[in-house]
């Protein structure tokens, strides 16, 4: 089971995997692409706070603030 | 001459292979950004000479910052050298990105892929064939797999200039979505087909649970720094001072009792004693606190905490205006604030790197660590830690509290956001650690010989000849600094030291900031007596009082920065900005100092509680300049329902233009 949701309503713990970027300036969204953050790239939410999260992706640990997270699409891998 | 050029994502040891093949002691640290310049060196490998180039690091070559544009427009204008792509070998899924990048544009590229012992199922063979390129595995510390890369780089031919690839300009961002996800791929088959395997999160660690844990991150921030300040101030830092102290007296006095039996003109003497030995020794009693305080940063920075400081920073920066990244250049401020100026080109966007830049002189920089020093030790001899340490304290609340004040006034809407790569925790290096420090120490002894000395010299005969020429030292109230210096003077008097040795201090200090013990040691003619007789001279009524030896420590930590750091904001923010940052350090340092000794002298009168209540009054002003909000024109948001135009693309009851957002100012779309 799957449903999509923005990166930062993401818990720790919680798996997901890449939709899109979505309402971010051009130089950012590039950033992020370049980093990993591309289609159907899973991600894991290592730690979750009110000022962003620290993920892992593609075997390395990234912290991203809020305003980020809000703009990355994922889906949600909910356990079954 | 042929070029090596070192290039790779950040923080996956470039300097530290550049360190070992020019045989150079560049800083290399354990977190992003370290390197924002490009640094190049001639070497043989293999018997023929090279040009070996550090770029700084970057993701791809279509550039974001302005460090990594530098990097990128150097590979695009030396295709022809040879490039060694530096790789972290835990790291490959993202790091092959700008290999296979390089791949497409580079003539000759070497895969160097570090720590390559970490990874188990990393194989060079299996990689070279699946890539195309030749790959080996090294340990740019440990110097590990170092002749099989210098052989491969012996090897390599000169291969043609290859077409550039289109820039980033050129693609809109689906492309670059399909172009980004077409290289993933490639490297997900190319590794599995090598197979690469590696466990868990490169840089995540169950120490990270309680390093990043509010309100703890601050706590231990605190007392990490604290400890740092222990180490330097403490016992061990004051007895090393001392011996350094001791050994360079013994030193001059020998020199100088020496040229006393040669030399028969009392004022070349002096000169020397003085103006050369003088000056210059009464900084370096100093080096072993320096040192000890970068070998106390140098070791932060190497097992990857500063990375988790920044993160644990980030949301009480954002508050200011600023964000996490920022911490890294305050933090680098404590070492060089021209350094650490530079850093900001790290920083995303250009405001950002404006508001850090004109505030990083209000951290303490480690030229103003034996000004502390000698004024502490003359009057705070029991508490020289707290003391220094609240300093830097005021430095870091001014730094905050001025780009809060920034942030009020900026009507631009806050877009600064924050990502950053957590680095391995790392066993420190003793080694790596005592050649940074030994580094900065080498730098130091450079400067002091240099510039300082020069500075030194041009004090010590401006303090004693007159203008008509006359050597004048037994009345150097005629000399040309003195009658310069006494008209300056009363501007400093409401702040408590408006004297003539504490008037060319501070001028002098806008050189170099070590020149403030050394213009007031010369000035007051203490060098040839020794540090400690120095600091009873200091100590006397005549040049401090305890009161207004701390206005004089708070005006010099925050007034302007040397020249070259002034140079250095010029080149990153503009003229016209680093005008701006001088003029405004200057403001804001005349009124603390002059309310520090405002409301010191009201606390140590009898009417100590109008004291108590300017401050309160003070305070509350603060908090009310910093709560109030400057006056901006409101959007009011409203939704209006309107009728379908008839689009011909709906039925009416679901058109996207039914509900409008409206403001005050039009329709919004």
């Amino acid at each position: 089971m799957e449903n999509l949701a923005r990166l930062s309503e993401l818990k720790k713990g919680d798996e997901g995997v890449i939709y899109k970027i979505d309402g971010l300036e051009k130089a950012k969204h590039k950033r992020l692409l370049e980093l990993g953050f591309v289609e159907g790239t899973p991600i894991f939410c290592i730690k979750s706070s009110k000022q962003g999260l620290i993920v892992g992706i593609r075997s390395f640990t990234l912290c991203l603030d809020t305003y980020l997270c809000q703009r990355i699409l994922v889906y949600r891998k909910v356990a079954k | 001459m042929r070029k090596i050029v070192l290039v790779g994502n950040p923080n996956t040891g470039k300097t530290t292979l550049y360190n070992t093949l020019t045989a150079s002691r560049e800083h290399a640290g354990n977190w992003h950004g370290v390197t924002v310049d490009v640094k190049s060196k001639k070497a043989k490998v293999m018997g023929e000479e090279y040009e070996v180039c550090d770029l700084p690091g970057l993701y791809s070559l279509d550039a974001y910052s302005e460090e990594e544009k530098l990097a990128a427009s150097f590979v695009s204008d030396n295709q022809d050298a040879i490039f060694v792509c530096i790789a972290d070998a835990n790291n490959l899924r993202r790091n092959l990105y700008l290999a296979l990048e390089l791949k497409a544009q580079c003539s000759t590229l070497i895969l160097a892929v570090n720590m390559a012992k970490e990874v188990k199922s990393f194989s060079p063979e299996k990689l070279e064939t699946e890539l195309g390129i030749a790959v080996c595995g090294i340990d740019a510390r440990s110097k590990r797999g170092i002749k099989s890369l210098t052989k491969k780089i012996a090897e390599a031919k000169p291969g043609s200039k290859k077409p550039g690839p289109k820039t980033s300009a050129a693609f809109s961002i689906s492309d670059f979505e399909k172009k980004t996800k077409a290289g993933f791929d490639e490297i997900d088959r190319v590794l599995l087909k090598a197979g690469y395997k590696t466990e868990g999160f490169y840089g995540s660690s169950k120490l990270d649970r309680v390093l990043l844990g509010q309100p703890w991150s601050f706590l231990i921030f605190a007392a990490v720094m604290a400890l740092v300040f222990f180490i330097t101030f403490g016992s061990l830092g004051s007895w090393l001072s001392e011996v350094v102290n001791t050994a360079f007296e013994n030193l001059s006095g020998k020199i100088i009792t020496l040229l006393s039996g040669k030399v028969k003109s009392q004022a070349l003497i002096d000169f020397i004693g003085e103006g050369i030995f003088g000056g210059a020794l009464t900084i370096l009693s100093f080096l072993p606190q320096i040192v000890l305080m970068f070998l106390c940063l140098n070791f932060l920075e190497d097992i990857g905490y500063l990375s988790r400081v920044a993160y644990s920073f980030d949301r009480l920066f954002k508050r200011f205006g600023l964000t996490g990244r920022s911490a890294f250049s305050l933090i680098m401020g404590f070492g060089c604030t021209t350094t650490a100026v530079m850093t900001t080109r790290n920083l995303d966007s250009k405001r950002l790197k404006t508001r850090t830049a004109m505030m990083l002189p209000f951290m303490s920089c480690s030229a103003k660590l034996p000004i502390y020093a000698v004024l502490c030790s003359a009057f705070f001899k029991e508490h020289k830690a707290l003391i220094v340490f609240s300093l830097y304290l005021l430095g870091i609340l001014m730094f905050l509290l001025v780009a809060s004040i920034f942030k009020k006034h900026d009507k631009t809407e806050d877009t600064d956001s924050f990502m950053l790569e957590f680095p391995k925790y790392r066993v420190s290096s003793l080694k790596k650690i005592l050649s940074n420090a030994l580094n900065s120490a080498c730098e130091f002894f450079v400067r002091v010989g240099g510039i300082l000395l020069l500075c030194s010299m041009i004090v010590y005969l401006l303090s004693n000849f007159s203008f008509s020429l006359s050597y004048v030292a037994g009345d150097r109230q005629q000399s040309i600094l003195y009658s310069l210096a006494k008209f300056i003077a009363p501007i400093f008097t409401p702040l408590g030291f408006g004297t003539v040795g504490a008037t060319i201090a501070i001028l002098s200090g806008i050189m170099a900031k070590e020149m403030v013990v050394s213009s007031l040691a010369i000035v007051n003619g203490t060098t040839a007596l020794g540090l400690a007789s120095s600091l009873t001279l200091i100590s006397s009524p005549v040049h401090f009082s305890t009161l207004s030896a701390i206005s004089f420590m708070v005006f010099v930590l925050l007034y302007n920065p040397c020249i070259s750091a002034i140079m250095s904001m010029k080149r990153e923010i503009g003229r016209k900005g680093a005008v701006l940052s001088c003029l405004m350090q200057f403001g804001i340092a005349y009124v603390t100092s002059g309310l520090v000794y405002g409301l010191g002298l009201l606390f140590m009168s009898p009417l100590w509680w109008v004291g108590t209540i300017a401050l309160i009054v003070l305070a509350s002003l603060v908090i009310v300049v910093l709560k109030c909000k400057p006056r901006r024109k409101t959007l009011s948001l409203e939704l209006v329902r309107l009728k379908c135009s008839g689009c011909k693309k709906c039925n009416g009851s679901d058109c996207p233009q039914r509900e409008r957002p409206k403001t005050n100012q039009g329709f919004i779309g």
